[in-house]
């Protein structure tokens, strides 16, 4: 029977602007809105939605412990924890990066770092990607 | 001769698990930054592992977390 999924996620209201920008990288043309109802089982309200035209909405509610946790649709049919990472699948690289990015800008032991593009490694026999900061050519930011 | 300096992000495509990475920083400004960058990832329950401590010919000890 289809129903509402439920999945944490270690998105955090303080970078909740860096999540919507991260979501409208992910799901290129589709709306990302706040605070409205989610197009899926029990219509439920939700902090951001993302309006998807061509299926299901993807739903993030806020927590009482500062994070979102992603509300999505299964069908009926495969594994709910899938359900979740399929949905969250494409947002880890932009959030990830644009946290980064404002690390830079707001840890003074990080000032003039910079973030290089995402590759993929391997750990452990696990294909992962890396985001890595470094310095950048005008020196190795300070001290804390 | 100075450590290379820099900060991995490191996470499964498909779970978004996360580790962080800390190189070439001294031991007490290593620690600083673990916590900075694990709260702004929102990686709370995060464990940190020293894999490394050494001095370098600078007085500087070079450390690395996992978070």
């Amino acid at each position: 029977m289809s129903h509402m999924v439920k999945g944490k996620t270690s998105f955090t209201e303080e970078n909740k602007d860096l999540l919507v920008e991260a979501l409208k990288q992910a799901y290129t043309g589709c709306e990302v809105r706040l605070n409205v109802q989610a197009m899926i089982s029990g219509r439920p309200i939700c902090d951001i939605v993302v309006k998807n035209e061509r299926g299901n909405d993807v739903g993030f509610r806020l927590k009482a412990d500062g994070t979102y946790e992603c509300l999505s649709y299964n069908p009926g049919y495969g594994n709910d924890q899938d359900r979740t990472n399929s949905a969250l699948k494409p947002v880890y690289d932009p959030y990830n990066r644009a946290v980064a990015k404002k690390m830079t800008k707001t840890n003074p032991a990080l000032a003039g770092w910079i973030v290089s593009k995402t590759t993929d490694i391997e750990v452990k026999g696990t294909k992962k990607k890396r985001i890595r900061l470094s310095p950048g050519a005008g020196g190795s930011g300070g001290w804390i | 001769m100075s450590m290379p300096q820099y900060i991995d992000i490191i996470f499964d495509p498909e779970t978004g698990e996360t580790e962080i990475k800390l190189e070439g920083f001294p031991d007490a400004v290593c620690d600083e930054v673990a916590k900075k960058v694990i709260a702004q990832l929102g990686v709370t329950n995060a464990k940190v592992t020293k894999t490394a401590s050494a001095e370098g010919g600078d007085g500087q000890k070079r450390t690395q977390s996992i978070g």
